[in-house]
C-alpha cells in the first residue's frame, strides 16, 4: 500500500502544474458546495428567527364579509364577530389550548409631556402570551384583575417607551395619554416587552375589558387566535380549520363554502410552507453544487486519460514486468482518488473556513428584530460534511474508473513499440 | 523446456496477415540460442508469443510443462512474472526511477516488501558491475550500462527463460559482445534458457544454435 502511494505520489509529481490545476478544479467544486451550503443554513437559520415569535399551532380567525347569500343573508354583509362567539368557541373546541380575542385600534397615539409616539393599541386578553412569545423586560403583563376592574393600564414596547420617555425616566408607573378616535384617556405603564423577530409594529397592549368600555361599546372584536397542539401536517391544520368554519358557519349564518365570511389563518399551513421554501433552497443548493462538482471530475477523468496515454509506455513494460490487470487498475484509480480527495479536503477545510468566518460576521447573537436579518449563523453541520466526503470519494472513483479501464486495456507489445 | 508445436498467428489489421505459418521448435533447458530472420519474418511475433505478451491462433505452446493457453490476464501476469525474464533492445527502462528501483520492479509485483527486494536488486546490480551506479536514473547511463540494468532486472525474479529482443541493437560492438558475454555468464552459471532474437549473423554466430526464421516458417 504504502509503495502504490509512494507511485501514485511520483506521478503527481512529475506532472506538479497539471496536478495542481485539475486539484484546483475538484477544491473549487467541493468549496462552493460547502459554502452554499451554509448559507442556505444561513438563510434558513434566519427564516426559523423570524418565525420564532410566533406560536406555530396557532389558528387566527378574522371576521369577514358574507361573499355568498345564505340562507336570507344577503351578499356583501358584515360577519358580526362578538364575545359572545369566542364564548361558543371555547365551549364548542375543548381541545384547543386556548381561545383568545383582541381588538386592534391601528393610528392611536401615545403622548407623555410633550413627546408623541404613534402606535397599533391592541385589546387582550392574559392568554395572548400563549399564543405570542412576547419577552417582558420589564413590570409585568395585563392579569386576570386588570380585566376584572377594567384597569387603565398599558404594556408597551421597550422602543417606544426609549421613544416616549427622557433618558432617565422609569417609564413603569407613568402615565401616558392614549389617544383614539378624539378620545384621550391617561392609562399607567405597568409593563414593558420586547418581541422576538419580525415585529416590526410596535404594539401597546391593554385589558380587552378596558378597552371595550372605552372606545367599543359595541363589542366587536378584531381576531380570535386559537393555539391547539397535536396538528402535525398541512392536512390536519385544514381539516382543523374546516370544523371551525362549520361551527362557526351555523351560529353566524353564512354558507359553510364561503370563505371570505370568516378568514382562517393557518400559521401551521404557513409554517410547512416556509419549511417547503427551506428544503427547497437546500435542493437547489445540493444541485448547484454538485454540478461544479461534476465539472471537476470530469476535469480529473480527462487529466487521468492523458496520463494513461503518456504513460502507455510505461504501463506496457509493467506489464511485460508482471503487473496484474488489477495492479494498474489499482494504480490509475488510487491516483484520481488522490487528487480528488486531497484537493477536495483542501477545498472543504477552506469552505468550512470561511462559513465559519461568516458565522462570526453573521452570529446569533447579534439577531437584532428591529431589523429581522435574512442571515444568521451560516454553518455546515458534521453530516453534510461526511455526505461531501462521500461525495469526493464517489467523485475519485467515477473520474478514475474510465482512465484506468483503457490502462488495462493496454497490450504490452504495442505499448513497449509506441515510441 | 520450451515445445512449440505448429504455432500460427494471423493478424486481421484490415486484411488478415498470416504471419506464423506452422512454427515448431523444441529448446531444452539452458540452452544458449539465437532465432535469426529478416524484418517481417515473423521472429518478434514468435518471441511474443514465447513471452506470453501475445495470443496464438493454433497449435500449442508448452512452457516447463504447462500448456499456454486461454490463460486469463492474471496468470499471464504471474507467468511472465516468474517464468520469463526480457531484455529489450530499446532497454524499456523506467526513466523516473533509479536503475535500483527499475530492477527491483519485478519483486514489487511480487508483493516482497521493499526492504528485501532493495537488497535483491543491489546483489543483482553487483553482479553485473554497476553497484555504484545504483542511485543513478537511467538517462545518467550509458547503453550498454542501461542495458546491464535491464539484464539485471530480467534476473531478479529467477526466471527460467530469458528473452531478448534485440539486445544489442542500440550499442556500438564492443559494448555488444560484452553484453552478450554477460548474458552467456548469467545462462550458464544460473542455468538459465537464453532466446536472443536478433538479425545480426555475428551475434548469431556467438550463440550454441541458430535457429532462422523466414516468411512465417523456420528454415
Amino acid at each position: 500500500m504504502k509503495d502504490l502511494f509512494e507511485e501514485i505520489f511520483i506521478a503527481m509529481r512529475m506532472n506538479k502544474m497539471r496536478t495542481a490545476l485539475t486539484g484546483f478544479a475538484i477544491a473549487w467544486g467541493i468549496f462552493m458546495l460547502v459554502v452554499l451550503l451554509a448559507c442556505g443554513n444561513g438563510i434558513k437559520h434566519a427564516m426559523e428567527m423570524n418565525f420564532s415569535s410566533m406560536n406555530q399551532n396557532t389558528v387566527r380567525i378574522y371576521p369577514g364579509w358574507r361573499d355568498l347569500p345564505y340562507r336570507g343573508m344577503k351578499k356583501n354583509t358584515r360577519v358580526k364577530f362578538t364575545t359572545a362567539e369566542v364564548e361558543f368557541l371555547r365551549q364548542a373546541l375543548p381541545e384547543a389550548e386556548a381561545i383568545t380575542m383582541n381588538d386592534g385600534l391601528w393610528g392611536t397615539t401615545l403622548g407623555y409631556g410633550t413627546t408623541q409616539s404613534e402606535v397599533s393599541l391592541f385589546a387582550i386578553e392574559p392568554e395572548l402570551t400563549k399564543v405570542n412569545k412576547l419577552n417582558l423586560t420589564g413590570g409585568r403583563f395585563v392579569n386576570h384583575l386588570d380585566m376584572k376592574e377594567r384597569r387603565k393600564v398599558i404594556v408597551l414596547h421597550q422602543t417606544t417607551a426609549s421613544k416616549l420617555f427622557p433618558t432617565g425616566t422609569e417609564p413603569i408607573g407613568q402615565f401616558v395619554n392614549v389617544t383614539y378616535d378624539s378620545i384621550t384617556i391617561p392609562f399607567q405603564v405597568i409593563g414593558l416587552y420586547d418581541a422576538l423577530g419580525m415585529e416590526r409594529y410596535q404594539s401597546a397592549y391593554v385589558p380587552f375589558t378596558t378597552e371595550q368600555t372605552i372606545f367599543c361599546p359595541e363589542g366587536r372584536i378584531n381576531t380570535v387566535d386559537i393555539l391547539i397542539n397535536g396538528i402535525k401536517d398541512e392536512e390536519g391544520a385544514e381539516a382543523f380549520a374546516e370544523k371551525v368554519r362549520l361551527l362557526l358557519s351555523r351560529r353566524l349564518i353564512f354558507d359553510p363554502a364561503d370563505h371570505g365570511a370568516i378568514w382562517i389563518h393557518n400559521r401551521i399551513d404557513q409554517y410547512m410552507q416556509t419549511q417547503n421554501v427551506m428544503s427547497g433552497i437546500s435542493m437547489f443548493v445540493w444541485i448547484i453544487g454538485f454540478g461544479m462538482l461534476i465539472a471537476g471530475v470530469v476535469g480529473v477523468g480527462n487529466i487521468m486519460l492523458i496520463t494513461v496515454k503518456e504513460r502507455t509506455r510505461e504501463i506496457g513494460i509493467r506489464k511485460a514486468l508482471g503487473a496484474t490487470p488489477r495492479s494498474v487498475l489499482s494504480l490509475v484509480l488510487m491516483e484520481a482518488l488522490c487528487i480528488t480527495t486531497l484537493f477536495g479536503y483542501i477545498g472543504m477545510l477552506t469552505g468550512i473556513g470561511v462559513s465559519e468566518l461568516l458565522c462570526r460576521i453573521f452570529p446569533e447573537g447579534a439577531y437584532d428584530p428591529q431589523s429581522p436579518s435574512m442571515f444568521v449563523n451560516p454553518s455546515v453541520d458534521v453530516v453534510t460534511v461526511l455526505l461531501a466526503t462521500l461525495v469526493l470519494i464517489v467523485a475519485g472513483l467515477l473520474a478514475g474508473y474510465f482512465p484506468a479501464r483503457r490502462a488495462v486495456s493496454i497490450k504490452p507489445i504495442e505499448a513497449m513499440n509506441a515510441k | 523446456m520450451i515445445t512449440l508445436k505448429n504455432i500460427h498467428k494471423t493478424y486481421n489489421a484490415g486484411t488478415a496477415l498470416h504471419v506464423l505459418k506452422g512454427i515448431d521448435l523444441e529448446i531444452e533447458a539452458g540452452e544458449f540460442l539465437s532465432i535469426m530472420g529478416a524484418s517481417g519474418s515473423g521472429k518478434s511475433t514468435l518471441l511474443n508469443i514465447l513471452g506470453v505478451l501475445d495470443t496464438y491462433d493454433e497449435g500449442e505452446y508448452w512452457l516447463d510443462g504447462r500448456l499456454i493457453k486461454n490463460l486469463t490476464e492474471k496468470e499471464a501476469a504471474h507467468l511472465r512474472n516468474k517464468m520469463i525474464g526480457f531484455v529489450f533492445q530499446s532497454f524499456n527502462l523506467l526513466n523516473f526511477k533509479t536503475a535500483l528501483e527499475n530492477v527491483a520492479l519485478p519483486l514489487y509485483y511480487q508483493g516482497v516488501s521493499r526492504s528485501k527486494r532493495n537488497a535483491a536488486a543491489m546483489e543483482y546490480l553487483e553482479r553485473v558491475g554497476l553497484a555504484e551506479w545504483a542511485e543513478h536514473l537511467p538517462n545518467q547511463l550509458s547503453g550498454g550500462q542501461k542495458q546491464r540494468v535491464a539484464i539485471a532486472r530480467a534476473l531478479i525474479a529467477r526466471p527460467r527463460v530469458i528473452l531478448a529482443d534485440e539486445p544489442t541493437g542500440a550499442l556500438d560492438s564492443q559494448t555488444s559482445l560484452d553484453v552478450l558475454k554477460l548474458l552467456r555468464e548469467v545462462s550458464e552459471s544460473d542455468g538459465i534458457t537464453m532466446i536472443i532474437v536478433t538479425h545480426a549473423q555475428e551475434i548469431a554466430e556467438k550463440t550454441d544454435r541458430i535457429v532462422r526464421i523466414k516468411d512465417g516458417i523456420i528454415i
